[in-house]
């Protein structure tokens, strides 16, 4: 109910356009990111999150397809790292075909330092996303 | 959280009381020593040989000396003058009037005390010192030294040396028990000092990892609308679109004016964790309606009854006091439940000397039970799903609780989601100083 996709306006996912899961509390975030991520790679497709638990049951259906998740570390009911604790325990991490990346609005050490507890978590970007972080992501 | 630093180092340095204890002992020994040179010099003063009275008389002025590098902290050089002065005078005194008196045996007390006179970690000079006294002691007791007092009956004699023997016990026990006192009161300020400086350590310690999560936690909150802000303006250069860059300027705007408005909460917060609390007489109808005229224009539409009750003078620190009632004031309005009519605010206030009771009632949109307890916490902020509402910085009732705390009162939140809200203040009046 609260995933919104604002996919442009075809419902099928389209065989070159990179998925995009977007988990983030702050709607204006979405708004901002969608926008650039669009504005960058105007084949993208993006499934948006307000609320992480639905993000978690949704994304865990689809870990075999290849796509990014971008995850917010301060939100409500989950933060990031409970997110990460929970999302690990329930999937084949070897066969993860995700690329989750933190993408939060500190650029504090401390939590820097702590991506390292999920090895799986390909980077940490500060927010807002810029040309650099898009093209890091997809190579 | 910060509010209750306290920082009493350097009040009661321990290192400094030791030293104020180590003045107060060498100067209590340096007038016991004028003491021994006295009651040794008595035989000499009894037969009036007058000379004898040059040691003790020119000792004074040494004693002087001594006093005084003692109160400009200089102890040990005080000492070391001390340790040879006395020994020196002392010998001078048996020297003219020979070992049949037994003022020699002043030289006991004074080997008991010097270990205490000197710096004990400098062992040359501590052996110095007690070789001085104990070669005069040697020299006058074995050494052919004739008496020069004149012919001393054997009957005066044998009184001298018990006089002289009894006041050496007498000074030896006095010595011992001075140093042992000395010792046992060091050690334990020592162990108070020590277990307060523990304590002091760990409070520290805690505010120092409460400042650590504060840091990390605003530099989140400051962060957002700023990443917001910056992420806006690379979207308005790529636009082309009048009425989006419109848009988009727009909601910068308003996420730098959440910015300000985070700020400015900050500021207050740490003027209340930073301030002393004052005392000012409280009208609080005047405040309340003061509060109100604030927010009302904000918000139309919001039947407000007042009910206050003060009949006697009431204090409390106004600034913080201002805090409160505005923040759960401006909350009430905010909160307003858009299906609700009529949308009404109840605010109750009950005076007395003792204390104020103040009751802000709103029929919002309610807190739920498991937010309850979380909303006084920092950064919480409850119900997120709330359109109409926008965003609050997420400390104003975490300030508003401080600051109840600071003026030692507490606040408890009565709620029923959809329903109502009501939060209770109870503040006691602050008793004049002294």
């Amino acid at each position: 109910m609260n995933s919104v996709s604002t996919s442009s306006q075809e419902t099928t996912f389209s065989k070159n356009g990179i998925l995009f899961y977007l988990v983030d509390d702050d709607d204006l975030f979405h708004l901002i990111h969608n926008r650039f991520i669009k504005s960058q790679l105007p084949d993208a497709e993006i499934v948006n999150f307000i609320d992480p638990r639905d993000a978690l049951t949704t994304i865990l259906e689809n870990t075999q397809q290849p796509g990014i998740v971008l995850l917010d570390l301060n939100m409500p009911y989950m933060t990031g790292w409970e997110w990460l604790s929970a999302f690990a325990k329930q999937t084949d991490l070897s066969t993860l075909a995700l690329n989750i990346f933190i993408l939060s609005s500190s650029d504090s050490n401390q939590d820097r330092a702590r991506v390292k507890d999920y090895p799986f978590v390909k980077g940490y970007l500060v927010k807002p996303l810029t040309q650099n972080d898009i093209s890091k992501i997809i190579s | 959280m910060l509010s209750n630093i306290k920082l009493p180092l350097g009040s009661e340095n321990p290192s400094r009381f030791v030293q104020e204890r180590e003045k107060e002992f060498l100067g209590n020994i340096a007038w016991f020593c004028l003491a021994v040179l006295i009651l040794a010099s008595l035989p000499a003063i009894y037969y009036q040989v007058w000379i004898v009275l040059f040691a003790p008389c020119s000792f004074v002025f040494f004693l002087g000396i001594v006093l005084y590098l003692t109160r400009k902290g200089l102890i040990i050089v005080a000492g070391n003058v001390l340790s040879f002065i006395t020994s020196l005078f002392l010998f001078l005194i048996c020297w003219m009037e020979g070992k049949t008196t037994g003022a020699h045996l002043y030289f006991l007390p004074l080997i008991v005390v010097i270990p205490y006179l000197i710096d004990c970690n400098n062992n040359t000079q501590l052996i110095l010192h007690i070789l001085h006294p104990t070669i005069h002691a040697l020299w006058i007791n074995f050494g052919d030294i004739p008496p020069r007092l004149p012919q001393i009956s054997a009957e005066v004699q044998d009184l001298y040396t018990i006089f002289n023997f009894g006041f050496v016990v007498f000074l030896c026990q006095f010595f011992a028990y001075l140093i042992i006192s000395h010792n046992t009161e060091s050690t334990y300020q020592l162990r108070t000092s020590e277990k307060m400086l523990r304590t002091q350590n760990e409070e520290l310690v805690k505010i120092n990892q409460e400042l650590d999560r504060f840091v990390y936690s605003i530099s989140h909150e400051l962060r957002a609308p700023l990443a917001s802000a910056i992420g806006l303006g690379n979207l308005i250069r790529e636009e082309q679109d009048v009425d989006e860059i419109q848009k988009y300027n727009d909601i910068m705007v308003q996420n730098l004016m959440r910015l300000d408005l985070l700020m400015g909460d900050i500021l207050k917060y740490s003027r209340n964790a930073r301030y002393e609390i004052r005392r000012d007489p409280i009208e609080f109808e005047k405040e309340i309606e003061e509060s109100i005229r604030q927010y009302q224009y904000l918000h139309a539409g919001v039947e407000i009854r007042t009910n206050i009750q003060q009949s006697t003078d009431f204090f409390t620190d106004r600034y913080r006091f201002r805090i409160v009632l505005n923040n759960l004031i401006s909350n009430a309005f905010r909160y307003q439940n858009p299906y609700q009519s009529p949308k009404e605010m109840h605010i109750a206030c009950q005076v007395d000397d003792k204390r104020a009771l103040l009751k802000v009632r709103d029929n919002g949109v309610g807190i739920a039970v498991e937010d309850q307890t979380r909303i006084f916490e920092m950064f919480y902020r409850a119900g997120n799903q709330m359109p109409h509402v926008k965003p609050g910085s997420g400390l104003g009732l975490y300030i508003a609780k401080e600051s109840i705390q600071k003026m030692s009162g507490h606040i408890n939140v009565v709620s029923q989601i959809g329903e109502f809200t009501e939060f209770t203040v109870e503040i006691p009046s602050m008793q004049p100083v002294g």
